[in-house]
């Protein structure tokens, strides 16, 4: 039976970083199974889930990750997931929301938790800072999933006070699915 | 002719409805000289809203040839109190705006548009066009109505790979 992990990677921004966590991970047989990878504030960022074989030692590996880490600066950490289930969900109903304004603490713990309390699932999320010459706006695009006509109603009702509230603004659209 | 400064958002004047022009006199014709100017000292810049420099008057200025990527285009137009009277199918891009510095996004769009509007000299015009000059125009439009992509955002990433 296979296991399953999660790992993060994180270090300065150079390249050569993804492919040295890819190299240990393909010499050794693991299955990337879903990533995400990004630049944040000049550091990249990896977030992985691999599948690893049963009979390979996650301590072992681990120590070849960090072996190769190391000299690029990047900071590693991994769980086992006992719980992971090798299936994608989509999003039943999946709706973006955006969210803009001066930029100001507080404003993803607001709009986090106005969703938590309607019960609505983050299914992904997006920062920036979008700086000009005279000021800063921040800017957050969360992608979520509301399966309830319900829900949205009750959602859009709440996310238009809290706009109001925080003197920003949210627009709640319909996501896009793909058609190939 | 003068190069006008842009408004980035938060600025609230980004959040209001433009109002028609009643007659197109020397000031208006002057503003549409200082539009064209800050168009074209923006390298890659292929539309801009009388908002986006802080006059709230229904004239949109775009010239989608200067696109990085070819795409049929007809040019440099001037549009006053445009209006989309005809549009179909959609098409989803990866959109930037002067006023929303250092972000882009999806959004989508109508593909195929008609659009009715005054030229400079106040004469009625009709525009059919599609694709890429079709999302400038309704990008600027929506400028006009106090909007900005931000608000129509319909993926985080590419919609082929959603999770």
């Amino acid at each position: 039976m296979a296991k399953y992990i999660s790992l993060t990677a994180i270090g300065k921004d150079s390249p050569g970083l993804v492919s040295s966590i890819t190299k240990v991970l393909y010499e050794e047989k693991c299955n990337v199974e879903d990533s995400t990878m990004t630049i944040l504030h000049g550091h990249f960022a990896m977030i992985l889930i691999i599948e690893i074989s049963h009979n390979l030692s996650l301590k072992a590996l681990f120590s070849k990750l960090q072996k190769a880490a190391k000299p690029l600066g990047m900071v590693l950490s991994y769980a086992e997931l006992f719980s992971y289930v090798p299936k994608k969900r989509m999003p039943s109903n999946p709706y973006i929301i955006s969210v803009y304004g001066s930029d100001r603490t507080g404003i993803i713990y607001n709009v986090s938790e106005c969703l938590a309390e309607n019960k609505i699932n983050i299914t992904d999320v997006q920062t920036t800072l979008s700086k000009s010459k005279w000021k800063d706006t921040y800017i957050m695009i969360i992608e979520c999933d509301i399966s309830r006509k319900k829900s949205y109603e009750k959602l859009s009702k709440d996310l238009l006070k809290l706009a109001e509230l925080l003197n920003i603004t949210i627009s709640l659209n319909k996501a896009e699915s793909a058609d190939i | 002719m003068s190069v006008l400064p842009i408004l980035t958002i938060p600025n609230p004047l980004l959040k209001q409805t433009s109002i028609s022009v009643e007659k197109i006199d020397n000031e208006t014709k002057l503003l549409i000289d200082n539009i064209k100017k800050t168009l074209y000292s923006h390298e890659r810049c292929v539309g801009i809203a009388a908002v986006q420099v802080g006059i709230l008057k229904r004239i949109i200025a775009v010239d989608a040839s200067r696109s990085a990527k070819e795409h049929r285009n007809n040019g440099f137009l001037i549009m006053i109190n445009p209006m989309i009277v005809y549009s179909s199918g959609k098409i989803s891009s990866r959109e930037g705006c002067l006023s929303v510095p250092k972000f882009t996004a999806y959004v989508t769009r109508k593909k195929k548009i008609e659009i009715d509007y005054l030229d400079i000299n106040g004469c009625k015009q009709h525009l059919k066009t599609d694709g890429f000059e079709a999302i400038v125009v309704q990008h600027e439009i929506d400028h006009l109505d106090g909007k900005v992509f931000l608000d129509r955002v319909t993926s985080l990433k590419t919609d082929v790979f959603r999770r």
